[in-house]
């Protein structure tokens, strides 16, 4: 039965762990524990493990910058003598950026399909020259313009780079210019729910990255462009005509992305390696102590509807869409989750139920202090649960980062609360004392453990 | 998708290059064959002059009448006529494409109660930066309160309303004649 052919088979593809089977084998054999038969077999079925390049990747992004150089280089040494040119000669020079990196492409996915720094260097080169050309055309024949009509020419023509070269750097740039063209779009005055259908059209690149190799260097930071480009995105696209959404689908999102690291890059095993799981801990710990404090739950929800000057009421059915879709997914793999017994999973993933209730509570019934004592209690337990989690199996991080956690609610609640100086320094001492002795329990289970 | 590897990429690539040929093309034509108009430009704000590679331009007249309820952003046919000294005058706004009669394409910004600002498509013209710091000036000097107020530029307009800035006047020369005539 082949690797592919066996359930699991492609989620148990990490170099780490196979390595040190290879290197259990002779002993096992040695004991007569498994038959040298056996041993091969199981050789035969995981392949080899070719050692980890690091220096490829190091390579690879010294291609990307000498690429970026040379084409800014040319655009430059252009720029010198522009003024002086005839028209005609301004137009021919204007498409060399383009033809050159076209040339150099074509060199790179017929002849060095294998190498990344190629793809990759010839990838960044090729998407920045398509907006160099259509910027030098403008600019020889002063055509103004908007900005965000500029911007999605560029990326639309920019997207098929990713595909055909294979490239995460050039996703990077088609990403950061989506974020960049939905701003300028609402600036302008018009609407950015196209966002989501530019976001979508790079996500197959990504599925593919992830089934061909979803712990190499290009798929990790693939997966943190992907978390950053959807926290600017969102924000940047909403309609916001009903106050206080925002709420609801930053967390739902914030908490999808940390459930759905569960099935993308379950084992990676650092948080850098994690990258899904590392921002949705972080920016739904950080969204939720946010919402522990008043100012974000006055004037929300129908009440205080908007749609005249820079608010469209038809683009806000995208907000709509959101706030019922993310919670939703948040939920139906914290459902899948739930099956499997990971409790701290459980602990954030729940975090969109709190976030509605609070919400119907403020937006509905104006009951502001009691979407704020929701909050309150939810970030409250979780400080707690992962305090208990982190001592229970000697994590570190776990501990440190509930302890943080419930710091930072104290000491907000603190400033919220008129106290004397005394009272405040106590608690300090309190809290501080905590991190010392909680760290010192972990560090001796750590001992025991071992 | 290796397999259709080289056959997208041609594809992508006659695409990318049709593009900014399409925009050279275009503005070629209006450059030649549109129907010229010329605006006055009007006084600027000096560190709004200048930004970058552009000198930014105002236009004495920015605000026209129209019978419809306009939103910022929208698009809207700016209807034109000369007046007697031979430059374009914005008579009204509207939003459906005339049949007959010059207009150009604008964009609507703000206002109320009958009367719009709005924002036309060809309010910046490129220069080379060495020759950045003199075109401030000429542009400013020969637009502001107490100058001349002989700033003008001529932009082609076709007869769907499309346009295409064609030179910046000051003093009578276009600007990269008088800046050379300054040095």
């Amino acid at each position: 039965m082949s690797k592919s052919e066996v359930k699991g088979g492609e989620g148990m593809n990490n170099k780490k762990f196979i390595s040190w089977l290879y290197s259990q084998l002779p002993t096992l054999v040695k004991k007569d524990i498994i038959s040298e038969r056996a041993a091969e077999n199981i050789h035969d079925y995981y392949g080899e493990v070719a050692p980890e390049d690091k220096i490829k990747g190091v390579i690879t992004a010294f291609a990307v910058i000498g690429a970026v150089l040379i084409g800014l280089g040319i655009i430059l040494i252009f720029a010198y003598n522009w003024n002086d040119l005839p028209k005609l000669v301004k137009v021919g020079l204007s498409f060399v950026p383009l033809v050159a990196s076209l040339a150099l492409s074509y060199f790179a996915v017929t002849k060095r399909a294998a190498s990344a720094a190629w793809r990759e260097g010839m990838a960044i080169f090729w998407s920045l020259s398509v907006g160099a050309t259509i910027a030098l055309i403008s600019q020889t024949y002063h055509l103004s313009g908007d900005m965000s009509q500029f911007l999605l020419i560029w990326l639309l023509l920019a997207l098929p780079v990713i595909y055909i070269m294979d490239a995460v750097v050039a996703a990077a740039v088609y990403m950061f210019l989506t974020i960049l063209w939905a701003a300028f779009a609402q600036w302008e005055g018009g609407t950015a729910w196209f966002f989501w259908v530019l976001f979508a059209a790079v996500i197959p690149f990504f599925v593919s990255r992830v089934k061909k190799a979803n712990y190499s260097g290009g798929t990790i930071w693939l997966g943190w462009l992907i978390s950053f480009c959807l926290a600017a995105g969102t924000g940047i696209s909403l309609e916001k005509c009903v106050p206080g959404l925002w709420i609801i689908i930053y967390i739902s999102l914030s908490a999808f992305l940390y459930l759905l690291n569960e099935i993308v890059f379950p084992e990676g095993e650092t948080m850098i390696k994690r990258p899904f799981q590392t921002y949705g801990i972080i920016s739904c710990a950080g969204l939720l102590w946010q919402l522990t404090f008043k100012w974000p739950w006055h004037y929300i929800g129908w009440d205080n509807y908007r749609d005249t000057g820079l608010f469209h009421a038809n683009a806000a059915a995208l907000d709509y869409i959101l706030a019922a879709g993310l919670p939703i997914a948040a939920l139906v793999m914290l459902f899948k989750f739930s099956r499997e017994g990971k409790k701290l999973l459980l602990d954030l993933g729940v975090a969109p139920v709190f976030a509605i209730l609070a919400y119907i509570a403020a937006a509905f019934t104006q009951a502001e202090m009691l979407a704020t004592m929701i909050m309150n209690a939810y970030v409250f337990y979780l400080g707690v649960a992962y305090i208990y989690n982190g001592i229970k199996h000697a994590d570190f991080t776990a501990a440190n980062g509930g302890m943080l956690l419930l710091s930072a609610l104290i000491v907000s609640r603190f400033f919220d609360m008129d106290m004397s100086i005394l009272w405040r320094g106590l608690v300090f001492i309190l809290i501080g004392a905590g991190f010392i002795i909680a760290n010192n329990v972990i560090s001796r289970r750590k001992g025991a453990l071992k | 998708m290796k397999k259709h590897i080289i056959p997208i990429f041609i594809i992508t690539a006659l695409l990318q290059l049709s593009v900014p040929a399409y925009m050279a093309i275009k503005a070629d034509m209006g450059n030649t064959t549109w129907a010229e108009y010329k605006f006055k430009t009007a006084p600027v704000d000096p560190y709004d002059a200048f930004r970058g590679r552009y000198v930014q331009l105002r236009f004495t007249q920015n605000t026209a009448p129209t019978k419809a309820e306009l939103t910022r952003g929208q698009v809207a046919y700016a209807l034109m006529e000369n007046d007697a000294e031979g430059f374009a005058v914005i008579k009204e706004l509207v939003t459906a494409r005339p049949a007959y009669g010059a207009y150009v394409k604008c964009k609507v910004s703000y206002g109320s109660g009958g009367t719009y600002h709005y924002e036309l498509p060809f309010d910046k013209y490129f220069m080379n930066e060495e020759d950045a710091p003199a075109a401030e000036k000429a542009y400013r000097e020969n637009s502001g309160w107490g100058g001349p107020r002989d700033a003008y530029v001529t932009v082609g307009i076709s007869d769907k309303g499309e346009s295409v800035l064609k030179e910046l006047y000051v003093g009578g020369k276009a600007i990269k004649e008088y800046i050379k005539d300054l040095k």
